[in-house]
């Protein structure tokens, strides 16, 4: 059974011109990283909201087809309920900071809390994640004297804390500065080969390139590209998405006029690709 | 927006004192049933100037064991001092029922029973006052969250209660940011009346504006946290509550019940 | 997911985060405006918003909890007129429901029944808790009144409504503006987004 499957998910919210999302689906396997791109507008927020929920549980809207976290449709649990099985990750780091705990370590057991999670547990899970996300050492720090990226792992432990098997995560690095992102993929490389299924909505492809299994494009909340990083990140559809494609790519198609790129060589989607290929030649 | 308030790492907005005194750890109720109790001493107990003259200095006593006679004191004449100042004039010389004139200042005659009048009610703010900051000053917010949330308190309330503590820093760094992105534009905050008016509205109406449109993402954020999860909550961090706290808590609470009942009966 | 506000103290997460943030809102703004030596406080525009946005309920929630906080934070003396604050937020509230918010100058209205509310509550408490003088500048109208041969009631009455009317005009007006302001998809999570719409 497939981790995660949308089946011709379309949703509007209240007022709005043009559905959201538009006839989706897709599969996800467990271990699975999927990246969703697009341009702004596009729907990606809204797929990761439907994902963890939040559509149609939170914004309403109108709402049809369905979204199957294994045997669960989300549709007939609250969010609360589907927060065990799925956790979301949101773009602005404050944010999603509940506010009302003093410490990291407070913020992190919060969620535990909620669930009624055992004092003995919440140490024990607590402290597995501060460590996996790199933030024992701010244990007894004030979430709010933390930078923007550590805020963001921040976030990242809360839920992981509640131990989802799915991760949903909305642009979790615009906000992010070269070296704050490259941490959050490194903790989403490790939890992806401990078995989680992890969906993530990202606008640089480039990091996209690098860890996603499988890409997904979204143009006006319709789907319309799918596969490979190396195949999906070097369509010309890409375009007509409105997305650009990766300097490393545009140079290799420049480098194949001019004869500096081997003709049979597939288009690269990364700096060592890149490099690869033109060294080839 | 939130990008430049990260580097501000500006201290929590509480009046909170770290301290490790027995007034400290003494349970979050108590300082609060306290600051009640001295209320009801001070405006329903016997009226005796005396009275609220003992309570102030029993409540600087106590600040001098916790190790905050210097903030509570400061507190005490921010506060007191201009009401001091404007009480003992204004009633001195206009309070309705002076007669007796007590001496003149550059012909204008002051009455004692105005001085009476004001220096009793600032007695019994003063006895208040000085409470509360007992209060305020060994306290941690935090701990009287969880107090709450002890007592079985709903933890809607103890969100409303705990969060806006911690964003008020987040807010107050977020506006010295829009000030100064709109010196730099050239709209000035200082000047003449009409120009700080005309400051405000682009500084307030987009600060509102935004801090409304966040509060989605904040909402989401607790309920994909099991805010809103319907079994019982547990909670980390634990107030200590001795028996010798809760039949101190117990005292004040009758003699309160006590006073008002006297007071309704005399 | 978000419960309805069926019972009393079931708010849902939207109107709890937005509550926090209108605390937040009353508390920075007008130590703010404080700062900028206006004639006015601006320290209720988030309780006017709540009201409008969430009902009266909410909204005298939000004033009574901004006073407390404001003790906690800053100056005890706030937590005094905690009682006020709440009126402030019910008054609000009752105004937008009778459709006060729709248009700017209903908001005015609305501006000058919420200063009426707020005196009927903040006369008693300035003048038994305070003696009618509260250290502020609004303490030279009060010496004025007296000196004229009022007594001191009539005295603290006028003062409390002059010294309101322009801020709690000002402060609906601008509530006002802010809720027209928002986005649909934002509007739309709050329950009451009807009692502004024209």
């Amino acid at each position: 059974m497939p981790a995660l499957c949308l089946s011709h998910l379309t949703f509007s919210y209240p007022d709005a011109a043009r559905p959201a999302l538009a006839d989706i689906s897709f599969q996800v396997e467990k271990g699975e990283m999927i990246a969703v791109v697009g341009a702004n507008r596009s729907g990606k927020s809204t797929l990761c909201y439907a994902i963890a929920g939040v559509v149609p549980h939170f914004y309403h809207g109108k709402f049809r087809g369905q979204v199957r976290i294994g045997e669960k449709t989300t549709s007939e649990y609250t969010v609360a309920q589907l927060a065990r099985s799925v956790g979301l990750v949101l773009q602005i780091p404050g944010n999603q900071l509940s506010g009302v705990r003093s410490t990291v370590f407070e913020e992190v057991a919060f969620g535990l809390e909620n669930m009624g999670v055992k004092r003995e547990k919440i140490y024990e899970r607590v402290m597995a994640v501060l460590e996996l996300t790199g933030l024992e050492s701010f244990s007894s720090r004030s979430p709010y004297h933390l930078s923007g990226g550590e805020q963001q792992r921040l976030a990242l432990a809360a839920v992981l804390a509640i131990s989802p098997d799915i991760l949903a995560l909305d642009e979790p690095t615009t906000f992010l500065d070269p070296d704050g992102t490259r941490q959050v993929y490194d903790i989403l490389h490790q939890l992806r080969c401990q078995g989680k299924t992890i969906i993530v909505a990202e606008q640089r492809l480039e990091w996209i390139a690098l860890y996603a299994d499988r890409v997904i494009v979204l143009d006006s909340g319709r789907m319309v590209l799918q596969g490979s990083p190396a195949k999906v990140l070097t369509d010309p559809k890409l375009r007509e998405a409105g997305l650009e494609w990766m300097p490393y790519t545009e140079a290799a198609v420049l480098g194949k006029k001019q004869g500096v790129w081997p003709e049979e060589r597939e288009l690269p989607v990364s700096f060592a690709d890149a490099v690869d290929g033109f060294s080839a030649s | 927006m939130s990008q430049p308030e990260k580097n501000r790492r500006n201290d929590d907005a509480v009046l909170y004192i770290r301290g490790e005194t027995w007034l400290h750890k003494s349970h979050p109720f108590n300082k609060l049933i306290y600051v009640l109790l001295t209320g009801v001493v001070a405006y329903l107990g016997p009226e005796t100037m005396l009275l609220e003259g003992c309570c102030i200095a029993l409540n600087f006593a106590l600040a001098v064991q916790a190790g905050i006679f210097r903030a509570a004191w400061g507190l005490f004449w921010r506060t007191m001092l201009p009401l001091a100042l404007f009480m003992t004039a204004i009633h001195g010389i206009f309070y309705p029922d002076n007669l007796t004139v007590l001496f003149s200042l550059f012909g204008q005659y002051y009455y004692l029973e105005g001085f009476v009048y004001a220096g009793n009610i600032l007695l019994q703010l003063g006895a208040l006052l000085t409470a509360s900051a007992l209060l305020v000053f060994l306290t941690n917010p935090a701990d009287l969250i969880s107090a709450m949330t002890q007592a079985g308190c709903p933890p809607s309330l103890a969100y409303l209660t705990g969060s806006p503590l911690q964003l008020l820093s987040v807010m107050r760094a977020r506006i010295q940011t829009i000030q100064a992105a709109q010196r730099a534009r050239g709209l000035e905050s200082e000047g003449n009346l009409v120009v700080r008016f005309r400051a405000l509205f682009p500084l307030v109406v987009p600060l509102v504006l935004g801090s409304l449109i966040e509060i989605e993402q904040r909402s989401i954020a607790l309920e994909i946290r099991g805010f809103n999860s319907p079994g019982p909550k547990t909670s980390w961090r634990i107030i200590e509550d001795t028996a010798r706290q809760r039949a101190l808590r117990l005292l004040m609470l009758c003699v309160i019940f006590l006073l008002v009942i006297l007071r309704i009966f005399s | 997911m978000a419960q309805q506000n069926t019972v009393k103290f079931t708010f849902s997460t939207m109107t709890l985060a937005l509550i926090a943030m209108a605390i937040v809102l009353n508390i920075a703004i007008g130590q703010l405006v404080a700062l900028l030596k206006l004639p006015i406080f601006l320290d209720s525009i988030g309780t006017v918003l709540v009201g409008i946005l969430a009902g009266p309920l909410a909204g005298g929630l939000t004033g009574l909890l901004t006073n407390l906080i404001w003790g906690m934070v800053s100056s005890p003396v706030a937590a005094a007129f905690s009682p006020v604050a709440m009126v402030i937020g019910i008054a609000a509230g009752l105004c937008a429901k009778y459709g006060l918010f729709k248009t700017w100058w209903l908001a005015v209205l609305s501006g000058v029944i919420i200063t009426f509310f707020n005196a009927v509550v903040a006369v008693p408490i300035r003048l038994y808790m305070f003696g009618g003088i509260t250290g502020s500048g609004a303490d030279f109208m009060t010496a004025y009144m007296l000196a004229l041969g009022k007594d001191l009631f009539g005295s603290v009455v006028v003062t409390v409504f002059t010294s309101n009317l322009l801020d709690k005009v000002v402060t609906a007006l601008l509530a006002w503006a802010v809720v027209k302001g928002l986005p649909s998809r934002t509007l739309h999570r709050f329950s009451r987004e009807k009692r502004v719409a024209t």
